[in-house]
């Protein structure tokens, strides 16, 4: 049985269409991050789950469950909100316990007097403060239950949103940039909490963002989104190394891919501008080609042997040193943008602007695209 | 009212000749703000209290201080008790309907889809028409032969009614104009707390199991309306203590004292009879009971309502 089920899903703003027939299955103990630039219909794809958005074509079903037409509280999901949306005028306590008290006391029974009265009213609000307390310590902020959120800092308030969330056991959670408003060192244990509360929910999890940091580091699968279409739904290891489009290779991978137009040889090399990838492309001589190469996939050679077969010569323009890598900006002979070498630290000592290198693919690390952007499966 | 002194982070390694001089700039520059605050608020004010332990008549060369005989005078007078309790029994009647009545129309023009502007536009045109001329226009109305509202009542099957003229009903009819009036200005605020209340919070509700109308409204609308609700209780309270100008154009008080509120009276006394020391204690308690209701209003804002 499927955890989301997600089946040829369109949705229109006025006449902006913001999802064109998106179909997505989503496992039951699955993290799926849906990853893309702002505006690419990520978000409104998760509130269309969340039953918050009515989509105007396709299905969807949780757990084997069709959901379309049910309300938000009928599909039993958490959602945990950019904003943490946290009631402002409740406690840490209140703001947890609150999908609990809604599902288990009656409207007539969360009235002033009757809910500190009424028998059932009073067994519920015990049952709910024990397990508004197991999420609260869960979450390590069991000793702020009192404050009210405004008391709080950012990260404290971030997981008060995520024990709100967790705290009834949703059969799926939604998360719409939950990390977007914290500072970056922060972010980073986030993301190991979110991980570990995956783990420990064992239910799926589907999770916007458009930093690929997080995506690529909490995700089973990451999919995709450009324009409201999903291009590529795989595990993040997948999705850096086999990008089925040129969009997903420019959009995975920091710095960016270094793409490179250029025509199959007879050979099966690839004649870029300024030298010929080498090897065999498989593909039909003469054929018009886009090649991207990963800043991490060139080798660099002091030679400046320029010209000889299977390497591109060029100048270093500038060179930027992270510690731990160095990328080297370079200026190749036969124009086009800047080329992104990443090369170990210690070539600092040899490179400075205005040094000749030679650059050359690892062998098998060129990714080939036809020149609308579609993946070519064979290498050079 | 306190004085409150601004800390500038300004370097303090000055010579002591260059921040005195700093500081006389500081008092002459906010002299004309400070002449001002006393000299339209607080001398006239002051004034008024004392005046209100002297005899002064109105234009009278000469006053007398009679400590206070005023006020005296005043707990013995069965007119200033009428106005009083008139004055609170309009204030209790006007501020929970046009709050009310205010909160369910900007509700409504929230939740509608089409003709916001135009409901926005309706209920707040009472709001900037002269009231001394729309009251000429409910005196037409609620005329006991011809007026549209018995023409209405009689319509209905019930019995015409002699509303400013009916000691029983006069007060009430006043009321009634007083809330159609006050109604769209809280409702124009009610609609700016509604629209700030952040869109996030219905739909983490939604999801919460917060859903139904009532819960939605109890859980998120209510709560969140807080700092607009309590100020617009406390401004409408005030400004229907200040209740003067239907009276004074529609009933004069009368009859019989039915609508003597407690700044007409004011006005009786101070213009009308030239007992200015008597007028201004008149003023001093209706003073009172404005500065009551701002203090309820600061301690309200310092209290629960607000959440930032």
């Amino acid at each position: 049985m499927s955890g989301v089920s997600i089946q040829r899903i369109s949705k229109s703003f006025g006449q902006t269409r913001v999802l064109r027939d998106v179909s997505l299955e989503v496992g039951p103990r699955e993290f799926l991050t849906l990853l893309g630039p702002s505006g690419c219909g990520k978000s409104t794809l998760l509130r269309i789950i969340a039953g918050l958005e009515q989509a105007d074509e396709g299905s969807i079903a949780l757990g084997g469950q069709q959901v379309d037409g049910l309300l938000p509280r009928q599909r039993d999901v958490a959602m945990v909100f950019q904003s943490y949306a946290l009631y402002p005028y409740m406690t840490v306590a209140e703001n947890i316990g609150l999908p609990l008290l809604m599902r288990r006391t009656r409207a007539w029974q969360r009235l002033p007097l009757i809910r500190r009265l009424h028998p059932v009213a009073r067994a519920a609000a015990g049952t709910i403060a024990t397990d508004v307390r197991r999420a609260a310590e869960a979450l390590q902020i069991a000793p702020y239950l009192e404050r009210k959120p405004s008391q709080l800092s950012g990260g404290q308030r971030q997981r008060v949103a995520l024990a709100r969330a967790m705290v009834r056991n949703p059969r799926v959670f939604l998360m719409d940039e939950p990390l977007s408003n914290l500072d970056a060192k922060l972010r980073v244990s986030a993301r190991a909490e979110i991980a570990d509360l995956h783990r420990r929910a064992g239910v799926a999890f589907i999770y916007v963002t458009h930093d690929q940091a997080e995506a690529m580091t909490m995700s089973d699968r990451v999919g995709l989104m450009m324009d409201g279409e999903i291009l590529q739904v795989a595990p993040p290891g997948e999705i850096y190394d086999e990008p089925a489009a040129l969009r997903v290779a420019e959009f995975i991978g920091s710095p960016k891919i270094n793409t490179l137009p250029g025509v199959v040889r007879a050979d099966g090399g690839v004649a870029v501008p300024g030298g010929v990838l080498e090897g065999g492309s498989g593909l039909a001589a003469g054929t018009e080609v886009v090649a991207g190469i990963r800043p991490e996939h060139w080798i660099l050679g002091m030679s400046g042997a320029s010209g000889s077969l299977g390497a591109l010569s060029g100048t270093v323009r500038h060179l930027e040193n992270l510690g731990s890598d160095l990328f080297l900006y370079a200026e190749s002979q036969g124009g086009g943008p800047l080329l992104t070498v990443r090369a170990a630290p210690e070539t600092v000592r040899q490179v400075s602007p205005g040094t000749a290198v030679a650059l050359k693919p690892r062998p098998g690390r060129v990714l080939l695209f036809d020149r609308s952007g579609q993946r070519l499966r064979a290498r050079p | 009212m306190t004085a409150t002194t601004l800390s500038l982070p300004v370097e303090r390694t000055r010579r002591p000749s260059q921040s005195r001089a700093e500081a006389v700039a500081a008092y002459v520059l906010s002299a004309p703000a400070i002449i001002c605050l006393f000299g339209i608020l607080l001398l006239p004010t002051l004034a008024t209290f004392v005046l209100s332990f002297t005899d002064w008549q109105f234009g009278a060369p000469t006053l007398r201080w009679i400590g206070l005989d005023n006020y005296v005078h005043l707990a013995g007078d069965r007119v200033f008790w009428k106005s009083l309790t008139n004055t609170v029994v309009y204030v209790a009647v006007v501020v929970p309907c046009s709050v009310l009545l205010g909160l369910g129309a900007a509700l409504l023009i929230e939740a509608g889809t089409s003709g916001r502007a135009f409901y926005r536009a309706a209920f707040f045109l009472p709001v900037t028409a002269t009231l001394i001329a729309m009251a000429t226009v409910w005196e037409i109305m609620l005329h006991p032969s011809i007026g549209l509202i018995n023409v209405l009542i009689e319509a209905l099957g019930f019995s015409k009614q002699n509303w400013l003229k009916d000691p029983e009903l006069a007060l009430f009819a006043l009321a009634g104009i007083g809330i159609w009036q006050a109604l769209g200005l809280n409702m124009v605020l009610l609609l700016a707390g509604l629209k700030s209340i952040p869109r996030d919070l219905y739909e983490a509700a939604a999801i919460d199991g917060a859903d139904g109308p009532w819960t939605r409204f109890v859980t998120v609308t209510l709560p969140m309306l807080g700092p607009a609700l309590s100020f617009v209780l406390i401004i409408s309270a005030i400004r229907s203590f200040q209740v003067f100008d239907t009276v004074a154009v529609l009933t004069e008080g009368g009859p019989n004292k039915a609508t003597e509120v407690l700044l007409y009276t004011m006005y009786q006394e101070g213009f009308g009879f030239f007992r200015a020391g008597y007028g201004a204690a008149i003023t001093v308690v209706f003073l009172v009971f404005v500065l009551l209701l701002t203090l309820i209003k600061a301690r309200l804002a310092e209290k629960r309502v607000h959440y930032s």
